[in-house]
């Protein structure tokens, strides 16, 4: 009796360590705030994915707690429990509502993804181009002729109006780099000998910071740069400041 | 039970010649546990390190450069040189076993493709002191991994310890094969052999099917890097991508490789301890073949964010294998309910298992759907996906093998309270380390960084996953200490010290070299079981 108390209070004990590491875990469960239009339907996909998944594991977890509770073997236990080797209804039954289950989830992931990765390039308002190396990024607007490298000094600031589609098309000069902006919910990999091409619509005044999410060599974690966005008039002003000077020395400037 | 005839417990004491010759299964199982073990301390102290340089924002301790190695090699040796020989080793000592045979069909063979695995391993670690070790990530991606950009010795000579670890692998899957289907004890028809040999049947499908294909982008990383090859040079109109396709066609098998096994164990287990058959041993089976079938087609969710995949067929076969998975969770829970439990070291480890893998398999369905793959690829969610599978999910159900046929191994019954410690800290520790991943992830933190920003908001979290680190670390001295007094004066464990059903129990503990002096009647998956309480269920349906 003194051995099952002493594995009753260990049972508790760890289960009041889960249920804290739980509850500690529940401060970060939905995505960072979205920042684009193309976010806001990403965020919508993960918290449909993530309640399905938090019921799947409550239920699932639940029940091998359960078992694991309720099945223990007792003193009393002389003879063999029930010798079941299957059910095949319950087998077949346990198979489909996992495969509707996901098939669901596919169906629902489908539109959001067309959606994301439309890039219609006559709906562009704002074109810019992004190149990878090691280690920085450069940002370049060729329609307004500006071009923005960073260093490990300063890193460079991509300017982008509120509301209106932007479209980046990106390669490397070097190795793999992985633009990635947190609250964008977004990353796309730039890969030496291809031009990726994606679209987004900044719907959040703001500066949001952004690094390379793909391993790229000794100072990966340095590749960091900014995303900000500013109202239609203001960016602009920011075209026209550092526009080229017709007398054909460009000026150079991070950010505003 | 008199299946057996009780021989004296003879010590007979083995020359250390005879262990570096062997070519028992049993000992080789024994030297893969040991060499396993070995990598297993190397590639704890390369993650001690990753931890304590990330446990607060700044380089403190290591410099860029080292740090890159240190996950690199991480990753590689606990990938190829730990989990991998782990279970290889599991299924060397128990397999033979279990279908009743005397040894493995290619013995000398055998003993190759164990002592590659050392003699590999030497190679890889070298580079940490001939000027740098492998930098550019386990996953290698060219043009990172080219001449160019990491021109020291560590890459070749990665390389060339994956060629041999690769062949060491694929020798032991014709091994496996051939031992499975040619030398089977009479009655051990297919569908009554244990789950655990139709797992290492998988498996040795899947090595033979991807390891080659590894070997082969292996081949050409080498031929690019040392001989002016452009196989993955985009500037000499190679392909960087073609590389990452090459690469997950093996690796993506290869996480199956390291978990399939390890159901295995699982499967023979928790029916032992619930004391109950496994429940829908067919289903199982073909859920296991299916993970193997559908396990080659998915290898492009790697590579969402690349813009190269086609990503719908990727996607949906991703939601697919989830399902397979899905049935063995199901499997294992209907096999427990309504059984009478013990909670043995195993079976702890085993219910470990269960609870851990299963976050690993959700919180890896977060990556089928191609949007949220968008955000949270290539950060910490999926470091932290990654280890609820290999260590939440492999790690401990090698664990809980260990502890299970450590008995059959040795002779010897490791220390229920050292052990029920052991397993109390690892879950402590592996959860404080593994879980704040997943907010990490989401707020944004990539993998793979030395460094990050002070003001990034990782500092806690950080901070928690690298005291879950050493908490982890000090569970293994727990586990080492309770291996050290258990061969000094450990209770002798007998025969079959848990109420077995399978045929590894009918023979003493240790085995003599030719493994049964005489075998039990085999007329269902439970031959001992059968053995005991008589034909007490049916066949299974």
């Amino acid at each position: 009796m003194k051995l099952f108390a002493q594995r009753r209070r260990l049972v508790a004990l760890v289960g009041a360590l889960f249920a804290s590491l739980f509850i500690g875990g529940c401060q970060q469960v939905g995505t960072l705030p979205p920042a684009t239009d193309q976010a806001i339907q990403i965020t919508d996909l993960y918290n449909v994915v993530f309640t399905i998944a938090a019921v799947v594991f409550v239920l699932v977890e639940g029940l091998i707690i359960w078992s694991v509770i309720r099945y223990r073997r007792k003193s009393t236990d002389r003879s063999l429990p029930a010798q079941t080797h299957g059910n095949f209804l319950l087998e077949i039954v346990w198979t489909l509502i996992p495969l509707i289950t996901v098939v669901g989830i596919f169906v629902a992931s489908i539109g959001v993804l067309n959606s994301v990765d439309a890039r219609d390039a006559s709906t562009a308002e704002v074109k810019v181009e992004v190149v990878g190396y090691q280690w920085q990024w450069k940002f370049a607007y060729p329609d307004a002729g500006i071009e923005v490298f960073g260093t490990a000094a300063q890193e460079p600031q991509l300017v982008v109006p509120l509301g209106k589609v932007i479209q980046v098309s990106m390669s490397s000069q070097d190795v793999n780099h992985g633009f990635y902006i947190p609250e964008f919910l977004f990353q796309r990999d730039a890969v030496p000998g291809q031009v990726n091409v994606f679209q987004f619509t900044p719907n959040k005044l703001g500066t949001f910071h952004g690094q390379c999410s793909a391993f790229c060599g000794l100072l990966h974690h340095a590749m960091r740069f900014s995303v900000k966005v500013v109202s239609p008039a203001e960016y602009d002003t920011w075209l026209t400041d550092n526009a080229p000077k017709p007398a054909g020395f460009i000026k150079l400037r991070v950010g505003i | 039970m008199a299946t057996t005839a009780i021989r004296p417990a003879v010590r007979q004491r083995t020359s250390l010649y005879e262990w570096l010759t062997t070519t028992d299964h049993k000992k080789i199982g024994i030297l893969y546990t040991i060499s396993s073990f070995v990598f297993l301390s190397v590639g704890g102290l390369l993650a001690l390190g990753v931890r304590t340089e990330l446990a607060q924002p700044g380089l403190q301790f290591f410099s860029e450069a080292t740090y890159n190695q240190l996950f690199t090699m991480h990753a590689s040796v606990m990938i190829f040189w730990v989990i991998i020989p782990f279970l290889a080793g599991l299924g060397n000592y128990i397999v033979p076993l279990q279908i009743g045979a005397a040894d493995m069909a290619f013995p000398r063979i055998n003993a190759l493709s164990f002592w590659m695995i050392p003699f590999s391993g030497l190679v890889v670690m070298s580079g940490f002191f001939l000027g740098g070790a492998a930098d550019a990530g386990w996953t290698a991606y060219p043009p990172l991994s080219s001449i160019k950009y990491s021109p020291g010795p560590g890459m070749n000579l990665w390389i060339v310890a994956l060629i041999l670890i690769g062949t060491s692998s694929i020798l032991g899957a014709v091994n496996f094969l051939v031992t499975i289907f040619r030398m089977r004890a009479p009655g051990m028809t297919l569908f009554r052999m244990p789950i655990m040999v139709w797992t290492i049947i998988v498996t040795s499908v899947l090595v033979l099917m991807g390891t080659p294909v590894l070997t082969s982008a292996l081949m050409m990383l080498f031929i690019d890097r040392n001989f002016g090859g452009s196989f993955f040079d985009p500037a000499t109109g190679g392909s960087a991508i073609l590389w990452q396709n090459i690469f997950w066609f093996y690796s993506h098998p290869a996480v199956y490789i390291m978990v399939l096994p390890g159901m295995g164990a699982i499967s023979e287990i928790i029916p032992v301890f619930s004391r109950k058959p496994l429940f829908g041993y067919k289903a199982f089976v073909f859920a296991t073949a299916g993970i193997g079938a559908l396990g080659f087609s998915v290898w492009a969710h790697h590579m969402f964010t690349t813009g190269s995949v086609f990503l719908p067929f990727f996607s949906i076969m991703t939601f697919f294998i989830a399902v397979p998975t899905g049935v063995k969770m199901f499997n294992w829970i209907a096999t427990m309910w309504r059984g009478q439990i013990t909670f043995k070291t195993p079976m702890l480890f085993a219910v470990g298992f269960l609870s851990m893998f299963l976050i690993g398999g959700i919180n890896g369905v977060f990556s089928a759907p191609v949007p949220v793959d968008y955000a949270i690829h290539a950060t910490y969610w999926v470091v932290a996906h990654i280890h609820y599978v290999l260590f939440g999910g492999s790690f401990l159900s090698i664990m809980a093998g260990f502890y299970y046929w450590f008995p059959k191994m040795s002779g010897k019954m490791l220390d229920e309270g050292l052990g029920k410690l052991h397993f109390v800290l690892v879950m402590i520790g592996l959860n404080l380390t593994f879980l704040p991943m997943h907010m990490l992830g989401l707020l944004g933190m990539p993998r793979r960084i030395a460094d990050y920003s002070p003001t990034a908001g990782w500092n806690d979290l950080n901070l928690a996953a690298t005291i879950g680190g050493f908490i982890v670390g000090i569970s293994l001295l727990v586990l080492f200490w309770n291996i050290y007094i258990t061969m000094r004066n450990g209770k002798d464990a007998g025969n079959d010290p848990w109420e077995g059903n399978t045929l590894e129990w009918a023979t003493s503990s240790p085995p003599p070299a030719w493994n049964f002096d005489r075998l039990p009647a085999i007329t269902s998956e439970r031959p001992l079981f059968d053995a005991r309480h008589g034909r007490a269920g049916k066949d299974h349906a």
